[in-house]
């Protein structure tokens, strides 16, 4: 398990995971320059609470992209999730029950996404986007078009720790840990990443494609549920419009931290470092006293500069010497380059570099 | 792919053989990191005249395509076209001086029309292009390759060889000096194959040159005037077809010849059949075949591409679900429409790329994706998987000096190893086999059939499926003849020559 552990790091996810590193360290010690304290338990756990949420669902999202698939409702169904229990506890139910109902949806969700995209053979993409919208209208015809106040409740979630560390953090940390055993140390995670890679030849080969492709689909929105919950919890309120804009973030987490587009890669640690680099980013601007505007400015700059460097590195190891035009870049298919969805037919590009 | 070569071959070229070269390679080399893919290589082609390219796969041909259309830059070495020296060309530039190449995966825009991929990358027009001669001048090159399509037509729907004629007419515009030809028959009946060489007599008549590169040594013979091969990156043979033997082609390509398989029939009838199809039908793409397989046993099904045996080995491996009739597994019913669990049934598609390999993912992965089918424990242990990784390579004779290696980066025989050799661990009791050979090697060939028959020895039914009469002749107990989605014949093993499985296909 350790040598799998120590080839893991060398191999491919070093290469992925080092910019991102390199990124949070140089942020990091240019805002310690400017202004102290910014390298502190204090601010760490700030940050992390921050990104808790969004960690979470795009640690779900990596679920779904490494098997070459895609859900873009993931926003607006956190928001709905938020808005659900805060409507169950403040019609009476207990936070128990809330959360059990909030997490039963979240698997049936899941249910239905993975048997219409299996069954029906519809494109994810289009499916997805049709959830967003249906969501955010749900969340907001529950909440009656404001935020859902819960006063007292889920407390322990809001300031609860255990050991000293913020629930919410703890919670993250755990779905980080159980997500990278079940992708790297299971069977079905092997599966995940054998069907995200062909679809065709995992079927053809006897893998339960199938089975996989529902469970990505479960694990993903039971997982949004719970970041739902969290959501709700922090900020006090089930709030229809918090989840605006999240499926987006967490998708470029995701492909931030060395998924690709095309399915077959991905780790859940890559997507938590491309969640943490966005927190990272937003907290140094705070500290810099800059206008919080020019977050989501730095934070495509991370994912363009990402994406550029995995490109080029891609390019340099399948052209091993070769010269090629740079504007081949842009039609390469390569780690974050590659298009959203998996081509039909191979393209003549590819064909070419196959023929060897 | 039949009938003796003629004796005399000289007739062939129109024109004169000292006529400068339409496309000449000088001393080409060209190495990757770690190997050499080409060594000193020098090669010309003449208006008028096929050539054949010759080789096993890894021999350098891939490479030597590539540099011949501009794809990739020679480390050393000239490049030129009708005399004319060429420095840093690329795919561009070669097409502009009328060096076309039909690859072997066909290049078709499948949402546009025939006349369109006819002339995809040159649109009549200036600024608007011109829909009226682009039907015109599709048309007419329509009919140089013989092909009687409506320019407007939709290219969906058409067979891969009417796609492989719309490429043809693609590349035969009034600039084209020379075509590359890789594996053009590799998926053609064959009747579409003598329709091919129609076409290529054509383009010879016409003064183009011709690069041929097939595994079919009767298709050289019967297609091409001089021949080069390459062997490890080097060329050891160039010269006229007309002096040539078979045998001595053989010898040129691989040094010696083994071409034999052993065959025993062991087949267990007593334990009944492993695997049994009645009166099965798919749509009308099978027809009421029934057919027993017995452990021990390899048994042969073939006939013309499209005439079902691909579709046979999906029924066999339960990829589609027939349509009437039932599938018996070891004496059990099969009711359920998944893919057959790969502990009972382990499949080596056709289309090894598309449909056998995760292609982006390394020589190990691949190896473990059987593993990943049959049922095990939930945890995978990382370390296992690798010692086995390794002892599958060695079984399977994978050339490759690590599992860790992209599948990619293989030659197609030894993907394909990779590919039979995912189940090599599993003790799967009945293999399916879809064109086990399509495209590669025959030393890969001799030893994927001894591959089959140990597996067969050991106890487990195979099937093999394939368009390739010889190749089941060579290696099955039993053979089966099918024709428009019908079994026509059976036939033992041992007298299953090629002659008289095509006399059966033909019903005489």
């Amino acid at each position: 398990m350790t040598s799998a552990i120590r080839r893991m790091v060398r191999g491919e996810s070093a290469k992925v995971f080092a910019p991102l590193v390199i990124a949070v360290v140089v942020l990091s010690a240019y805002t310690e320059f400017r202004e102290d304290n910014f390298v502190a338990w204090a601010n760490l756990e700030n940050i992390l609470l921050q990104t808790s949420v969004l960690g979470i669902i795009a640690i779900g999202q990596t679920f779904l992209i490494a098997a070459g698939q895609i859900d873009l409702s993931v926003g607006t169904f956190a928001a709905f999730s938020a808005v659900l229990a805060a409507t169950q506890v403040t019609g009476g139910r207990s936070e128990l029950l809330s959360i059990t109902v909030c997490l039963v949806v979240g698997v049936l969700v899941g249910l239905m996404w993975g048997a219409i995209v299996t069954k029906i053979k519809v494109p994810p993409f289009i499916l997805t986007l049709g959830g967003l919208s249906v969501f955010q209208s749900l969340a907001l015809v529950r909440a009656k078009n404001s935020p859902v106040p819960v006063r007292d409740s889920f407390e322990w979630i809001r300031t609860g720790d255990v050991l000293g560390v913020r629930t919410p953090i703890v919670v993250l940390l755990v779905v980080l840990i159980a997500a990278s055993i079940v992708l790297h140390f299971t069977r079905f995670g092997r599966q995940v990443y054998a069907l995200g890679s062909s679809e065709e030849a995992s079927y053809l080969a006897g893998l339960p494609t199938a089975r996989t492709k529902v469970l990505v689909y479960v694990i993903s929105s039971t997982l949004v549920a719970i970041a739902g919950l969290i959501l709700m919890a922090r900020i006090g309120s089930g709030d229809p419009r918090s989840g605006g804009g999240l499926e987006l973030k967490a998708i470029a987490a995701v492909v931030l931290g060395g998924a690709s587009l095309s399915g077959g890669r991905g780790t859940a640690f890559g997507s938590f470092l491309g969640v943490f680099v966005l927190g990272v980013v937003q907290a140094s601007l705070t500290f810099l006293d800059i206008n919080d505007s020019w977050s989501d400015f730095v934070f495509g700059g991370v994912l363009i500069v990402a994406v550029l460097i995995t490109a080029i590195s891609d390019l340099r190891r399948d052209n091993q010497g070769q010269r090629r035009p740079l504007s081949q870049i842009f039609s390469m298919r390569g780690a974050a380059t590659a298009p959203m969805m998996p081509a039909e037919e191979t393209t003549n590009q590819q064909q070419l570099e196959e023929q060897s | 792919m039949t009938g003796a070569p003629p004796a005399v071959r000289e007739d062939r070229a129109v024109h004169p053989v000292d006529a400068p070269p339409a496309f000449e390679l000088s001393n080409i080399s060209k190495s990757y990191p770690g190997a050499i893919a080409l060594s000193d290589v020098s090669l010309s082609l003449l208006p008028g005249q096929v050539h054949a390219l010759l080789g096993e796969n890894g021999a350098g041909k891939s490479t030597l395509i590539k540099i011949a259309s501009g794809a990739i830059q020679p480390d050393s070495g000239t490049v030129r076209v009708a005399g004319q020296e060429i420095r840093s060309l690329t795919r561009r530039d070669v097409q502009a001086l009328g060096v076309r190449v039909i690859y072997q995966e066909r290049q078709i825009a499948r949402d546009l029309t025939v006349g369109e991929n006819v002339m995809l990358d040159r649109l009549p027009g200036k600024n608007l292009v011109s829909w009226r001669a682009t039907w015109k001048e599709a048309a007419a090159r329509l009919a140089i390759v013989g092909l009687d399509l409506d320019p407007q037509a939709s290219v969906r729907g058409l067979s891969v060889a009417q796609w492989q004629l719309i490429e043809l007419a693609r590349a035969v515009d009034y600039g084209a000096r020379a075509i590359i030809m890789d594996e053009p028959t590799a998926s053609l009946s064959r009747a579409e194959v003598e329709r091919l060489f129609q076409v290529v007599d054509t383009l010879r008549e016409r003064g183009v040159a011709v690069l041929y590169i097939s595994h079919h040594l009767d298709e050289i013979f019967r297609i091409a005037d001089t021949v080069t091969v390459l062997r490890d990156g080097r060329r050891v043979f160039h010269g006229a077809v007309a002096s040539l033997t078979p045998e001595r082609l053989v010898e040129e390509m691989f040094g010696q010849v083994v071409h034999t398989v052993h065959r025993s029939d062991q087949a267990r009838r007593d334990e009944g059949p492993a695997i049994s199809l009645a009166d099965v039908s798919l749509g009308n793409r099978l027809h009421r075949v029934s057919c027993e397989v017995y452990p021990g046993e390899v048994v042969g099904f073939t006939g013309a591409t499209g005439s079902g045996t691909s579709d046979l080995a999906s029924v066999f491996v339960g990829a589609l679900r027939p349509t009437s009739g039932t599938v018996t597994l070891s004496g059990k019913k099969r009711v359920t429409s998944r893919r057959a669990a790969a502990s009972s049934v382990a499949f080596l598609p056709s289309d090894r790329k598309r449909r056998g390999l995760l292609l982006d993912k390394t020589i190990g992965e691949n190896l473990m994706l059987g593993r990943l089918a049959v049922k095990g424990s939930t945890i995978v242990r990382h370390g296992a998987l690798r010692r086995e990784s390794h002892e599958l390579m060695k079984a399977a004779n994978v050339k490759s000096d690590s599992p860790d290696r992209a599948v990619r980066t293989l030659s197609g025989g030894n993907q394909q190893k990779v590919i039979i050799g995912r189940w090599l661990n599993l003790k799967s009791r009945i293999l399916v086999f879809d064109e086990p050979t399509a495209g590669i090697d025959i030393p890969s060939k001799m030893e994927i059939y001894a591959t089959l028959r140990r597996l067969a020895g050991e106890g487990a039914a195979v099937v093999v499926c394939s368009t390739d009469f010889q190749e089941v002749g060579l290696v099955a107990d039993r053979v089966f003849v099918m024709r428009d989605g019908e079994l026509v014949g059976e036939v033992a093993g041992e007298l299953a020559t090629e002659h008289r499985l095509i006399a059966m296909e033909m019903g005489v």
